[in-house]
C-alpha cells in the first residue's frame, strides 16, 4: 500500500520507539477495537487507513490510500461504486483536521474519565489528539461513529446538530443555498469547543443560506450573531443596541474565539446593567 | 400535495417593474432553521444578492410556500414579509463604495409573483455573493431582518387562495 501523505518518516517513529497510533478505516462495519497503545482491528477494510503517530514531543500522520482508489482495487470495485463509498477528498480533509487541531486545549469532555489512558503522553500531544478526535467527529463519512467516543461520552446536542449540517445538499433552503463547507464546519466545531470551555450555551445554531454556519447568543433585546462563512471568514454582528449593527471580523484561531465570546458576554450583560428600556427584541 | 394556484402562472403577462412602497415582499424560511412559531429567524435565513421573494401585488403570502421550480409545497415553512419602503436602501463602505438594494420583478413561467432583491455597487449590479464585502453583507441582512415580520408562522395551517390579489395590499382570508 502506497503512502500518499507522510508528515514524519516511518523511520523516525521507529527510532523513537514511540510508534503509538490511532488508526481507523472508513466504512468498517464492525465495532472498532480502539486503543491508543495498540492498533485498530481492521476487519472488512475496504477504504483507507489513517495513522496518527505520537513521538515524545511531536506527532505525525500517515495517510494510506484507499485500496479502491488504486485501479481495480483490492475488491475490484468499479468507479461508480468507489465514488459511492469514498469521501470526496480525504487527504485534504486530514490535512485540514490535523492543522486545525494544533492549538486547541485539553477538554475533559472529549477525553472524559479515561484521561488516565493518556498519562504517558505529553500534554501537548494529548491536546492535539483531543482536538483531532473532536474535529473528525464532524465528518460522518470519515470515521465510524464509535471511534469518536473512546471515553463513551455522550455527544452534546450542539455538536450533534453541527454534525447534521454535513448532510445538507445544494439548495437545502429550496432556493440555492450552498451547504456548509468542510472548512466552515471544522472552524465552527473548534468554536463550539471554546464555547463549551467557557461554559456558555448558544441560543441557536443553524446553517446559513449564504453558505456557512451561524451561532446566535441572545439575551432578551440584544443578540450576537457569529457566522462562519464557506469563504473561510468569520464575522460577528452585535445586534440590538443601535439601529445599525456593529459587525466585526473574527480572527480564526482560539485566541480570536475567546476574545469574541468575551466581548459577546460583555455586550449581552451590559444590557442588563444599563437597562435600555427602548431596545426592541432582535432576531 | 397541494398544487400551485393557476393564477400563479405568468400566462404571457409582462414584467411589472414598479413596486408600490407599501407593497409586501415574501420569503419562505425552512422549518429546519425556524421551527418555533414564537421566535424569529436570524440573519442566517436571509441571502444576498438576488434574494428570491414573492410580491403581494401578484401573489398571496401562502403562495410563497410553493417551490414551483422543483414542484414542492413546503406546508410547514414560515414566511417572512417586508414592505418595500422598509428595505434598507443603501450602505456605504469607506465613504467610497455605495451599495444599494432594490426589488426587481423577475417572473418565472410558473411563478409570476417571483421577484428578487438585487444589489448594486455604484450603480453596477452585483451578481456574485463573493463580490459583496462580507461585513456589508451581514449588516444588510441584519438590518433587513429588523424590518421583516412573520406573516405565516412555522407549522401554521393556512388555506391556499386560488384567485390572484386585487392589489398590492394584504387581503384577509
Amino acid at each position: 500500500m502506497n503512502t500518499l501523505l507522510r508528515h514524519l518518516p516511518t523511520e523516525y517513529t521507529q527510532k523513537t520507539g514511540h510508534c503509538q497510533f490511532v488508526g481507523f478505516d472508513i466504512g468498517m462495519a464492525t465495532e472498532p477495537n480502539y486503543t491508543l497503545d495498540g492498533s485498530l482491528t481492521a476487519e472488512n477494510t475496504h477504504v483507507n487507513r489513517f495513522h496518527f503517530y505520537r513521538a515524545a514531543d511531536d506527532f505525525a500522520t500517515e495517510l494510506h490510500p484507499i485500496p479502491t482508489m488504486v485501479k481495480g482495487g483490492y475488491y475490484g470495485l468499479r468507479e461508480s461504486a468507489r465514488q459511492a463509498v469514498e469521501p470526496e477528498d480525504p487527504i485534504e480533509l486530514v490535512q485540514c483536521v490535523v492543522k486545525s487541531s494544533v492549538l486547541l486545549p485539553i477538554t475533559d469532555r472529549v477525553l472524559g474519565k479515561n484521561t488516565v489512558v493518556y498519562e504517558a503522553m505529553t500534554v501537548k500531544n494529548t491536546a492535539r489528539l483531543a482536538a483531532f478526535l473532536k474535529s473528525i467527529s464532524l465528518h460522518k463519512w470519515y470515521v465510524p461513529e464509535t471511534l469518536v467516543s473512546p471515553a463513551k461520552n455522550p455527544v452534546d446536542k450542539w455538536t450533534a446538530r453541527l454534525k447534521d449540517f454535513s448532510s445538507l445538499e445544494l439548495g437545502w433552503d429550496s432556493y440555492r443555498a450552498d451547504p456548509p463547507s468542510k472548512v466552515a464546519l471544522l472552524a465552527a466545531g473548534e468554536f463550539l469547543a471554546v464555547i463549551h470551555e467557557k461554559g456558555l450555551e448558544p441560543s441557536k445554531l443553524n446553517p446559513a443560506v449564504v453558505g456557512g454556519v451561524g451561532f446566535t447568543f441572545r439575551n432578551t433585546t440584544r443578540s450576537v450573531y457569529i457566522e462562519f462563512r464557506n469563504t473561510g471568514n468569520v464575522h460577528a454582528a452585535f445586534i440590538g443596541a443601535n439601529p445599525e449593527p456593529d459587525v466585526v471580523k473574527v480572527p480564526i484561531d482560539r485566541k480570536g474565539y475567546v476574545t469574541i465570546l468575551t466581548e459577546a458576554e460583555k455586550y449581552l450583560h451590559e444590557q442588563t446593567a444599563s437597562g435600555h428600556a427602548d431596545e426592541q427584541p432582535t432576531p | 400535495m397541494s398544487k400551485p394556484p393557476v393564477a400563479m402562472r405568468t400566462n404571457n403577462r409582462p414584467l411589472d417593474p414598479y413596486f408600490h412602497p407599501d407593497e409586501y415582499l415574501f420569503r419562505r424560511v425552512p422549518v429546519s432553521i425556524w421551527d418555533d412559531p414564537a421566535d424569529r429567524p436570524g440573519p442566517e435565513a436571509v441571502e444576498l444578492p438576488d434574494m428570491s421573494v414573492g410580491r403581494s401585488k401578484y401573489g398571496h403570502a401562502e403562495w410563497t410556500r410553493f417551490d414551483v421550480v422543483n414542484s414542492y409545497h413546503f406546508d410547514t415553512w414560515g414566511v417572512l414579509a417586508v414592505q418595500v419602503k422598509y428595505i434598507p436602501p443603501q450602505f456605504w463602505q469607506h465613504a467610497v463604495f455605495k451599495y444599494t438594494f432594490t426589488p426587481s420583478h423577475d417572473p418565472l413561467e410558473k411563478d409570476y409573483p417571483h421577484s428578487e432583491v438585487r444589489v448594486y455597487s455604484n450603480d453596477i449590479q452585483i451578481k456574485l455573493s463573493e463580490t459583496l464585502p462580507e461585513d456589508i453583507h451581514l449588516k444588510w441582512r441584519v438590518a433587513l431582518l429588523n424590518v421583516m415580520e412573520p406573516i405565516i408562522k412555522p407549522t401554521q395551517v393556512i388555506a391556499i387562495r386560488e384567485n390572484a390579489p386585487l392589489s398590492h395590499k394584504l387581503e384577509p382570508h
